[in-house]
């Protein structure tokens, strides 16, 4: 039996190593030209000859169409690139952790925590009368006291927790929480606040400006460079906790680094961007069906790449009503992705869910 | 001679320090495995097995004693320096989608590494060896859930090989297996203690136990006997295992067969010795003891015969002298007819 199969597993399964850097390379370039699909869009019409000078040697050439690209397109595609690599390697880190595809971000509840502490901002501010707390740079610090707060809780059980899907459940118990004083609020506010909040909720790459551009992009590279140390124990994390533990590594410090790493990742991008649904589950998954590996040494930098690519194209697809009116970010990354979740997940005649 | 101890357990109580269990313990071993011994811990379902193995491998704490490894205590050897000395492979079978069998042992060798350098030539050497020795190497490059349960569990064995410790343990490496695939399992870890590596299973295959095994550490309920296979059937500890169940060890035939509590006897005649014996299995297997004599207790008779290559059967003492052509039919009219009332 072992000789008639052998052909069968030269042929057939050959290890995809150069296919994994093929893959690596046409993601590189695929983020450059969404990059530059991007600079293109907006509401006032930019010579691509300008977008082109504007990406190479920095200068438009004339001064409306660098004033509009460095300071309102380029701060857009640059929050895409951050917020859609964020997002994706969050997904995968907590997908790798809790041994689950359906795992995101969100499940240890740093999204739901930071969407407290906006709704806390935006509508309990009003009711209490304080309406200077209202402004952006106060949302922003908001979603990420929210987003460590809940990260804190989170941290706190899981040193006393063997049991990473208690962790998992936990995380979603505060989170259901933190939902449910959000509802609380929203039931008691203003109209006005009200609906600040829920456009907040839709998420929004615009709304971010050049200096706090900086912030999130330290916060987001901490993330990842946090994430990037642990590829090798996320490894073996991947088959089991006992197995990363019988091989030398200390589970719950190594469990530590990675929640650290997700809420700098998620908890940043949802003060910057907004709750941002989806991209934390589909770009991992669909990477992983593509590349077929779990090590992370490949995963992580395909994730972020792809993620980067991901969210690139929706801000497109987002800008494509033109005249002005851009989609919320959210919507078109539901709309767009399920569609393309659900044929990956056709296709891939033997997908299998971790358990 | 005395060979070098590996594994040495003093007054070992194993269990669970909190939670429901928390009232439970088993009771202390006392235990040790030599250089390239085969150990195999048998024990009833409950009876600790898989709470020692943990214990030993340190995933779980000890609740008093002391083990040791080449004589240092447990305590007292590092992280990674355990990870060196004893691997251990839960029953649990490894679900991990989207990796080869080749980078699925390369895991095995991260120990041997710090947290920025690379797979040496030695790992890949190491993956290679241990790949080939169970057989895959021509597998290396399919993936993990494409293998049938016996291909998986000897990718166990080479991932407990690759990570090169003197000390494997395995949690039950022959459940769900078929007869080839545990035959060749037991084989493949009987052949690295011969390279010196001290092997220690968990298993309620008693046949494996029996065939394959140096030395049995039986668990029962008032404690831990230790000895060869032999060793156990003389002393009788073998029965102890079978302690309230109708099942008991037959010493000249060592099997377990079936006592009765109903003294059913039989007698078995027949020209040929084999169809004999295995007529005489089968009513044993309905609860008889099979005479060489027709006693006056004798509640059956059943003749065998052969002829022209057909093989017939006949109980002679019934009134309608009914006659099988197989020992299926012989034994179904016996547990339907014969038995009844």
């Amino acid at each position: 039996m072992e000789r008639s199969s052998k052909n069968y597993g030269k042929s057939k399964e050959r290890k995809p190593t150069g296919k994994v850097g093929m893959m690596a390379v046409l993601l590189a370039v695929l983020v450059f030209l969404l990059v530059f699909i991007d600079l293109l869009l907006g509401s006032v019409r930019i010579p691509m000859s300008d977008v082109l000078k504007f990406i190479f040697t920095g200068s438009a050439g004339s001064e409306v169409s660098q004033n509009i690209l460095f300071n309102f397109r380029l701060p857009r595609v640059l929050a895409a690139v951050l917020s859609g690599s964020a997002l994706a390697v969050s997904g995968l880190l907590m997908q790798t952790i809790f041994r689950n595809p359906l795992a995101d971000p969100s499940v240890l509840g740093i999204s739901a925590g930071a969407s407290l502490g906006v709704a806390l901002v935006v509508m309990g501010s009003s009711a209490l009368g304080l309406s200077f707390l209202g402004n952006q740079f106060s949302m922003v610090l908001a979603a990420l006291a929210g987003s460590m707060l809940v990260l804190m809780l989170v941290m706190a059980v899981s040193v006393r927790v063997r049991n990473v899907i208690v962790i998992l459940i936990l995380g979603m118990m505060f989170g259901f929480a933190a939902s449910a004083v959000t509802s609380i609020l929203q039931y008691f506010s203003s109209e006005v606040s009200l609906k600040s909040f829920v456009i907040w909720t839709m998420g929004s790459l615009s709304s971010i400006s050049g200096n706090q551009l900086w912030i999130f992009a330290l916060l987001v590279f901490l993330g990842l460079v946090l994430a990037m140390l642990v590829a090798r124990p996320l490894n073996v994390l991947g088959v089991g906790e006992n197995y990363a533990q019988l091989l030398g590594y200390n589970v719950k410090a190594i469990r530590m680094v990675v929640f650290i790493s997700t809420s700098l990742l998620a908890g940043s991008t949802t003060a910057f961007v907004g709750p941002v649904v989806f991209v934390g589950i589909a770009v991992p998954h669909v990477v992983r069906m593509a590349v077929k590996t779990s090590n992370h040494h490949v995963l992580l930098p395909t994730t972020l790449l792809a993620g980067a690519a991901f969210m690139l194209l929706i801000d497109t697809i987002a800008q494509l009503p033109g005249a002005g009116i851009v989609l919320p970010v959210n919507t078109v990354a539901a709309l767009m992705g399920i569609p393309v979740v659900i044929y990956v997940i056709f296709k891939g005649s033997h997908f299998h869910a971790a358990s | 001679m005395q060979p070098a101890e590996v594994i040495g357990i003093k007054n070992l109580v194993v269990g669970y320090g909190e939670g429901a269990m928390s009232d439970f313990t088993y009771p202390p071993i006392n235990a040790n495995a030599y250089k390239g011994e085969m150990v195999a811990l048998v024990g009833r379902n409950g009876a600790g097995k898989s709470t020692l193995l943990r214990t030993i491998s340190r995933l779980q704490p000890m609740m008093n004693g002391e083990i040791t490894v080449n004589g240092a205590t447990l305590e007292s050897i590092g992280r990674s320096e355990f990870s060196q000395l004893v691997s251990f492979i839960p029953a649990e079978p490894v679900r991990l989608p989207n990796t080869t069998v080749s980078d699925f042992i390369t895991l095995a060798r991260y120990p041997y590494h710090g947290w920025f350098d690379g797979l040496s030539h030695t790992d890949t050497t190491m993956v290679g060896k241990a790949l080939k020795a169970v057989n895959l190497f021509d597998y290396r490059n399919r993936f993990l859930d494409r293998l049938s349960d016996g291909e998986r569990q000897r990718v166990m064995v080479a991932f407990a090989i690759a990570q090169d410790t003197p000390v494997i343990l395995m949690d039950e490496p022959t459940a769900f297996l078929d007869l080839p695939s545990k035959f060749e399992i037991v084989r493949l870890l009987r052949e690295q203690t011969l390279l010196g590596k001290t092997v220690i299973i968990s298993t309620h295959d008693l046949q494996t136990a029996f065939g394959f095994v140096d030395t049995i550490w039986l668990m029962l309920r008032e404690g831990i006997r230790i000895g060869s296979p032999e060793d156990l059937v003389l002393t009788g500890a073998i029965d102890s295992l079978m302690d309230g169940t109708l099942v008991k060890f037959d010493m000249s035939s060592g099997q377990f067969k079936y006592t009765n509590s109903k003294t059913l006897s039989a007698y078995v005649s027949g020209s040929k010795r084999s169809l004999v014996k295995w007529t005489a299995h089968a009513l044993e297997r309905l609860g008889y003891h099979v005479s060489s004599i027709v006693l006056d207790t004798t509640s059956i008779q059943v003749e065998v015969m052969e002829s022209e290559g057909k093989i017939q059967w006949c109980i002679e003492n019934h009134k309608r002298k009914p006659t099988f052509d197989s020992l299926r039919n012989l034994c179904m009219f016996i547990k339907l007819e014969m038995n009844a009332g």
